[in-house]
């Protein structure tokens, strides 16, 4: 399946990855590459049974109970801009958005 | 200079708890090896010398004061970047991460120390773990110790060198695709990944989830089997931790494998296959033979499909996990006025090219109009390999495959290539998307005097199984690690 420049710029708006021209456009080869390999799945013949299937132990339950977390100033610790209380941001609307 | 850093890690605990050696001993050998080898082999990327001999010397204190010190006593152990280690920058050679320093230690962590290990250092890997040969570190590149022109392999590129060069006895390192098994491959040594849920993920850094294992690097069975008895176990901390109890793999090794149906799956060894990698392998089949194993040929067809279900598994998850990375609450920020801008820009400059096209991948798997054809499809095959997988091992115990298609390549013949670095995994993601467990170890040499391996996989928590026959196989081969040339000009003067 082609991939358009566009659908690209989409993909990298939706992950939040900003990239130059040339960035962009060397990325979308790289991914029109991967998903022309990884489309040799659309071959695989699947039963009507055939469905995602996990292997996981996950049935492990137990009660609910409190236990302390991590501290305040823990969590604060790596962060790039706080103000002893809580992380800070830049702001969160663009003029356009206002 | 003393020769301790030669010993093996059940050497070292032994003499240790015996008062032989001294802890600061142990460490000191190993502490002078690292500098010694480590520029050129760029293997860790955190290494303080005094901080490893404050370790040691509390070993030695509790030795001294009668308390017991644990299985590990004053055993060096390094650790992949990408397992928290509280108050030691955790960077997953990550520009994003580059002044990470975690609150907490990953439950293997506080095993290791409970143990008495002492925590050597931490190892380069590609950049949060994606990648098959150490060059996507975003610090540097980690050589293989026998040939310093070529790659380790990867992930945990920096752990497999280190233990093969001597600068540890053991590390860990962890395994999503193949990432402690082939690079243990590439550099003649014992890498295992565990069944998935043996060991707690908790403070392993999340690159794919439903796949991410920690494992055992180290020079023999023994010393593998060791490390991962002390990591493995019950951790409420990560809900798929599994409460089943591990056998004890410290057993006598046996001297036949009567009983034992291994199967060799056709798949694995097909056109693609380097012949002293075939021949290797096919050797090993005989000793198994030998040691009166049954061997029968058994057939796996959905294996070709397993690189590109991984490639859509892996990067779905990583691209979820990897949107933490938002330049709020750790990790590098990028400036900007407005949050989205500093969202894109952090990410964007923060990430290694690698990571971007995975994340890039990932999201364009998961998004709308294109779920059900590429997520939603690969989680289907997914499904059906491990009813064909489960299937097989019906018939038998265990399968013998390569590890590798080839022998450790150059630095840089395949970095301009994503497809062909990836297929570098095509013996090893199977183990990682049916959950099951798999050893790789030593098999023989290239004429070029590179490693080979060959891959063991077992049923799902089968480790019991899977260690006896690789210890029966290392025992009757004699195939086991050698250790890498010295580097010129640091000989020692003939007596």
């Amino acid at each position: 399946m082609p991939i358009e420049p566009d659908e690209v710029r989409h993909v990298a708006e939706l992950s939040r990855l900003e990239m130059t021209p040339e960035e962009a456009d060397s990325l979308a080869d790289d991914l029109q590459k991967i998903v022309s390999y990884i489309d040799r799945l659309q071959e695989v013949e699947l039963g009507p049974d055939d469905e995602a299937l996990t292997y996981f132990d996950a049935d492990v339950h137990r009660e609910d109970r409190t236990a302390s977390g991590l501290e305040r100033a823990d969590a604060l610790w790596n962060a790039p801009d706080a103000d002893g209380e809580f992380f800070l941001v830049p702001k969160i609307l663009a003029k356009d958005e206002e | 200079m003393s020769e301790l850093w030669r010993e093996s890690a059940v050497a070292l605990a032994a003499k240790v708890r015996a008062r032989e050696v001294t802890a600061l001993e142990v460490s000191e050998a190993h502490i002078q090896r690292t500098l010694e080898w480590n520029d050129r082999l760029g293997a860790f990327l955190h290494f303080e010398p005094e901080d490893v001999r404050r370790q040691a010397r509390r070993i030695d204190h509790l030795i001294g004061s009668g308390a017991d010190p644990g299985v590990l006593a004053g055993v060096p152990v390094g650790i992949k970047d990408n397992i928290c280690t509280k108050g030691v920058r955790t960077t997953c050679a990550s520009r994003i991460l580059e002044n990470f320093v975690p609150p907490y230690d990953a439950h293997v962590i506080e095993r290791l120390r409970e143990a008495g290990a002492v925590l050597f250092g931490k190892t380069n890997l590609d950049e949060f773990a994606m990648g098959s040969s150490t060059e996507n570190s975003a610090f540097r590149p980690v050589r293989n110790p026998y040939d310093l022109a070529r790659t380790p392999g990867g992930s945990s590129g920096g752990s497999a060198a280190a233990v093969a060069a001597g600068l540890v006895p053991l590390a860990l390192g962890s395994d999503t695709g193949g990432s402690i098994r082939q690079p243990a491959a590439l550099c003649g040594i014992v890498g295992a990944k565990p069944t998935y849920g043996r060991v707690s993920r908790f403070g392993l850094v999340a690159f794919a989830s439903s796949l991410d294992q920690i494992g055992p690097l180290a020079r023999s069975v023994e010393d593998a089997a060791l490390l991962l008895e002390t990591i493995a176990g019950h951790d409420a901390r990560d809900a798929t931790s599994s409460v089943r109890a591990l056998v004890p793999l410290e057993t006598a090794t046996p001297k036949s494998l009567r009983g034992l149906k291994i199967g060799i799956p056709i798949e694995y060894f097909g056109k693609g296959l380097a012949d002293e990698v075939r021949a290797a392998v096919g050797a090993a089949q005989s000793t198994l033979q030998n040691l009166d194993a049954s061997v029968e040929q058994v057939s796996l067809p959905l294996t070709e499909y397993g690189i590109p279900v991984y490639y859509v598994v892996a990067p779905s998850e990583a691209s979820s996990n990897l949107a933490r990375y938002d330049g709020v609450r750790y990790g590098m920020r990028a400036e900007a006025q407005e949050l989205k801008a500093m969202y894109r820009a952090t990410r964007g400059r923060g990430f290694g090219r690698e990571v971007k096209r995975r994340i890039l991948v990932g999201t364009f798997s998961l998004s709308s109009g294109y779920y059900d054809a590429y997520y939603g499809r690969a989680q289907k095959v997914r499904g059906a390999m491990l009813r064909e997988l489960d299937e097989v091992f019906e018939q038998v115990d265990v399968l013998l495959t390569p590890a590798t298609p080839s022998v450790a390549f150059r630095l840089g013949e395949k970095t301009e290539d994503p497809l062909a670095m990836y297929l570098n995994d095509v013996f090893t993601v199977t183990a990682n998307l049916a959950g099951i467990p798999a050893v790789s170890l030593p098999c023989g040499r290239s004429s070029g005097g590179l490693p080979i391996g060959l891959q063991l996989m077992g049923k799902r928590f089968g480790e019991e199984e899977l260690f006896q026959v690789a210890r029966a196989y290392e025992a009757a081969s004699k195939q086991t690690h050698v250790w890498p040339p010295e580097p010129e000009g640091t000989q020692e003067p003939a007596a």
